[in-house]
C-alpha cells in the first residue's frame, strides 16, 4: 500500500514540474500592455538592425500610437516561419517566399499580406578576385552553404541557369563570418550562398566579395509576412495597427539614416560592438526595404511571386502539380490602410528624437 | 575559525594550491600566442587572449550582457531543477518497484540516446518561442544523469545494512529515510553534478535555434559580424556560468553528504558534541563520555 501510494506521489511531483516547465512563456516578463492589442511577430533574428522598422517604432512611440503592444517571437533558419503560425506562436509570421509557397502547396493557408524587402536577402557571393564571373562558373566546384535549407535555393539558381545542381560539392558551414573568410581563403569552397546580412558583415571587415545572384533570384522579396485568414479576421485592427507602425518606422530609415542609426545603436548595442558591421547591417537593411513606390510599403508583388515559383519548381522543391495559385497567396487589401499615415508628421517624430536625445 | 581561514589562506598555501593551473594557463596562452605569431592559426578566428580579456572587460562592464547572462542563467537552472525533479520522481519509484523499472527504463533510455540537437527545434516549434522552450530543451538534457545515478544509488544500498534495518524492525519508510535516501546520496550527487553543466548546454543549444536574448544568441551574433574576440568573451562567460553552477552542486553535496567529507564530519561531530555538553551543563547534568556515532548514518 504504502509503494502505491509513494508512486502516485512522485507522479504527482512529475505533474507538477512538468506544469512548471510549461509556465509562461513570455521572455520579457510579460506586462499587460496597458489596453493595447497584443500582437507576437515572428521573425528571423533577435532584435537587430537588420529589421530595424520595429525598433524605430518602438522607440519612437508608433506602437503606442497605434495601440498595438508587439512581442517578438524569433526563431532561426532551423524552423519554418510558417510552423509559428500552424502551431498558434505567433500572429504573424516573416517567412521566406518558398516557405509560403510550400505550406500552401501542401494545404496551408498562409497569406502573405505585407512584403518589406522588395530584393532577396538570400544571395550567393564569391572571393572579389575570383575567376568566377556568373552563376554558370559555380559548375564543378565546391560551394559553402549558410544552412542545410539554403540547397534548394542553390538549386533553384543552378537550375535557372540549365546547370544540373549535382555539379556543385555543398558543405554547410554556418554563418559565422571568421569561419566563412578562412573557407574562402584556403580555397576550401569557392562560392558562398548566405545571407545579404552575412556578405555585408565580410565586406565591412576587409574580405572583399562579389555577388553573382542570378537577376531573377535577387529580384524576390526577402521575408514577405504571412497570416492565416482566420487571425486576419480575428486581429484585423491589431495588425493593421502593427504594420502602420511598422511602415512608419521603416520611412524613418528611408528619411532620417542619423535617428535610425541612433536609435539603433541605443536599441541593440551588442550590434555596434564592431562598428564596421553594424554601419554596413544598417545600411544593407535600409537598401532592402526601399520599397519600389514610397506610397505603398509593403506592397505585395504577384509578378515576383511567380518567378520565385518557377524557381522552386524549376529546383524540384515543389512539382509542376502542386503549384499554387498566386493570387491566391496574397492579400494586398491592407496596404492602402497601413499606408494611409501623414509623412510630414513622422519626419517631424524623427527630427524632434534627433533634437531631444 | 578565523584562524583556520586565515591559515587556510596563507600565501605559502595559496602559492602551493595555484602554481600548477597558473603554469599551465601560462604553457596554453604562450602556445596560442606561438600559433598566432607563425600564422599556423588566423587572427580572425583565433583572437590573442589579451582582447578576449579586453573583451571581456568591456562587456561585462556593459549594460546589456547581464539580461543576456539572466536570461541563460534563468533557462540553466530552471531547467536543471525540471530535469532534477522529473529524474528523481521517476528514479525513485523505479529503485523501490521492479515493475516500475521495466515500465521506465527503455523509455529513459530511449531518450538518452536521441540526439538532443536534433530534437531542439521540434521542441521550440511545440513549446513556444519563449522561455519555456530553452528550459525544456535543458530539463531534457539533464534529466538522465539525475536518473539513472538515482536509480543506481538507490539498487545499490548495503545489503547488510538493509539485513540490518529489517532485523531492526525498521518500516518502509523509515527504511527509505534512513538507509536508502543517505545511501544514495553521494552517487545522486554526481548525477546532479553532471546535470548542472548539461542544463547550461542545453540552455545555449535553445538560444541557438531561437532566442530574444541570451549568451547563446550573443556567441552568433558576434560570430556572424566577426567580432570574434567578443565571441570567445562570451564563451569565457558561459564557461564561468558553468563553473558557478557546478560549484553550487559541490557546496550543496559537501553540506548535504558531509560524511564523505572527513573534515565537515569532525567538524559537524565537534559542534554536536559541545551542543549536547552545554545543554547538559545548562540542565545540571554531569557531561558525559561523547557517545560514539553512526557517521554515515547519522
Amino acid at each position: 500500500m504504502f509503494r502505491f501510494r509513494f508512486v502516485l506521489a512522485m507522479l504527482a511531483v512529475a505533474v507538477l514540474a512538468l506544469g512548471a516547465g510549461c509556465g509562461d512563456d513570455d521572455d520579457d516578463g510579460g506586462g499587460d500592455g496597458g489596453g493595447t492589442q497584443e500582437i507576437v511577430y515572428n521573425l528571423p533574428t533577435p532584435p537587430s538592425a537588420l529589421f530595424y522598422p520595429t525598433l524605430v517604432a518602438e522607440e519612437l512611440g508608433f506602437f503606442e500610437e497605434e495601440g498595438v503592444s508587439p512581442k517578438l517571437a524569433p526563431a532561426a533558419e532551423e524552423i519554418s516561419a510558417t510552423a509559428f503560425l500552424d502551431n498558434g506562436d505567433a500572429d504573424v509570421s516573416f517567412a521566406d517566399v518558398d516557405e509560403i509557397i510550400l505550406a500552401r502547396s501542401q494545404g496551408g493557408e498562409h497569406t502573405a499580406i505585407f512584403s518589406p524587402q522588395h530584393t532577396n536577402t538570400a544571395g550567393i557571393v564569391v572571393p572579389e578576385d575570383s575567376e568566377i564571373q556568373d552563376i554558370s562558373g559555380v559548375e564543378g566546384t565546391k560551394v559553402g552553404l549558410e544552412s542545410e535549407e539554403s540547397t534548394r535555393f542553390l538549386a533553384a539558381m543552378l537550375e535557372s541557369e540549365g546547370i544540373d545542381p549535382d555539379s556543385v560539392d555543398t558543405a554547410v558551414i554556418g554563418t559565422s563570418g571568421a569561419l566563412v573568410a578562412e573557407t574562402f581563403e584556403d580555397g576550401e569552397i569557392q562560392a558562398y550562398v548566405g545571407n545579404a546580412s552575412d556578405f555585408t558583415a565580410l565586406s565591412a571587415n576587409d574580405v572583399a566579395l562579389r555577388n553573382i545572384t542570378p537577376d531573377e533570384a535577387a529580384a524576390i522579396d526577402g521575408n514577405p509576412m504571412a497570416v492565416l485568414p482566420d487571425t486576419l479576421e480575428e486581429k484585423r485592427d491589431a495588425i493593421v495597427g502593427f504594420l502602420r507602425a511598422w511602415t512608419k518606422g521603416q520611412y524613418v530609415g528611408q528619411v532620417n539614416r542619423e535617428v535610425t542609426e541612433q536609435i539603433a545603436r541605443e536599441k541593440v548595442p551588442e550590434e555596434w560592438r564592431n562598428e564596421a558591421s553594424g554601419e554596413a547591417a544598417l545600411d544593407l537593411a535600409i537598401s532592402l526595404m526601399e520599397p519600389d513606390d514610397p506610397e505603398r510599403i509593403g506592397d505585395v508583388r504577384a509578378d515576383v511571386w511567380g518567378t520565385a515559383q518557377d524557381f522552386l519548381v524549376s529546383a524540384g522543391v515543389i512539382e509542376e502539380d502542386q503549384k499554387i495559385e498566386i493570387s491566391e497567396a496574397l492579400d494586398d487589401q491592407l496596404i492602402e490602410e497601413i499606408n494611409d499615415w501623414d509623412r510630414a508628421e513622422v519626419e517631424a517624430a524623427a527630427e524632434e528624437y534627433a533634437g531631444g536625445s | 575559525m578565523g584562524r583556520k581561514v586565515l591559515h587556510a589562506l596563507s600565501p605559502v598555501r595559496l602559492a602551493r594550491r595555484l602554481w600548477p593551473p597558473l603554469l599551465f594557463l601560462a604553457i596554453l596562452v604562450g602556445l596560442w600566442e606561438l600559433a598566432l605569431a607563425v600564422d599556423y592559426v588566423s587572427e580572425r578566428i583565433l583572437p590573442h587572449p589579451k582582447d578576449i580579456v579586453v573583451s571581456f572587460w568591456e562587456l561585462i562592464r556593459s549594460d546589456f550582457v547581464w539580461d543576456d547572462i539572466a536570461a541563460t542563467l534563468w533557462e540553466s537552472v530552471a531547467g536543471f531543477f525540471l530535469g532534477a525533479v522529473l529524474g528523481l520522481a521517476l528514479a525513485i519509484p523505479s529503485g523501490l518497484s521492479p515493475t516500475m523499472r521495466r515500465m521506465l527504463g527503455p523509455y529513459a533510455v530511449a531518450l538518452q540516446v536521441t540526439p538532443r540537437i536534433a530534437i531542439a527545434p521540434l521542441i521550440i516549434a511545440w513549446a513556444g518561442f519563449g522561455y519555456s522552450s530553452k528550459i525544456w530543451i535543458a530539463a531534457i538534457i539533464a534529466f538522465f544523469p539525475v536518473y539513472v545515478n538515482a536509480l543506481t544509488g538507490i539498487l545499490t544500498v548495503d545489503e547488510d545494512a538493509r539485513e540490518m534495518f529489517r532485523s531492526l524492525g525498521a518500516s518502509r519508510w523509515q527504511t527509505f529515510t534512513h538507509l536508502m535516501v543517505p545511501g544514495s546520496l553521494p552517487i545522486m550527487f554526481a548525477g546532479l553534478k553532471t546535470a548542472a553543466g548539461l542544463a547550461l548546454v542545453g540552455a545555449v543549444v535553445g538560444e541557438f535555434i531561437s532566442a530574444e536574448r541570451g549568451l547563446g544568441v550573443l556567441v552568433q551574433q558576434f560570430s556572424s559580424q566577426l567580432a570574434i574576440a567578443d565571441a570567445f568573451a562570451v564563451i569565457l562567460m558561459l564557461m564561468f556560468l558553468g563553473l558557478l553552477l557546478y560549484g553550487v552542486m559541490e557546496w550543496l553535496e559537501r553540506a548535504t553528504v558531509f560524511w564523505l567529507h572527513d573534515g565537515r564530519l569532525v567538524a559537524r561531530s565537534r559542534r554536536r558534541a559541545a551542543r549536547a555538553e552545554k545543554k547538559l551543563a545548562r540542565d545540571g547534568g554531569v557531561p558525559s563520555e561523547p557517545r560514539p556515532t553512526l557517521a554515515g548514518r547519522r
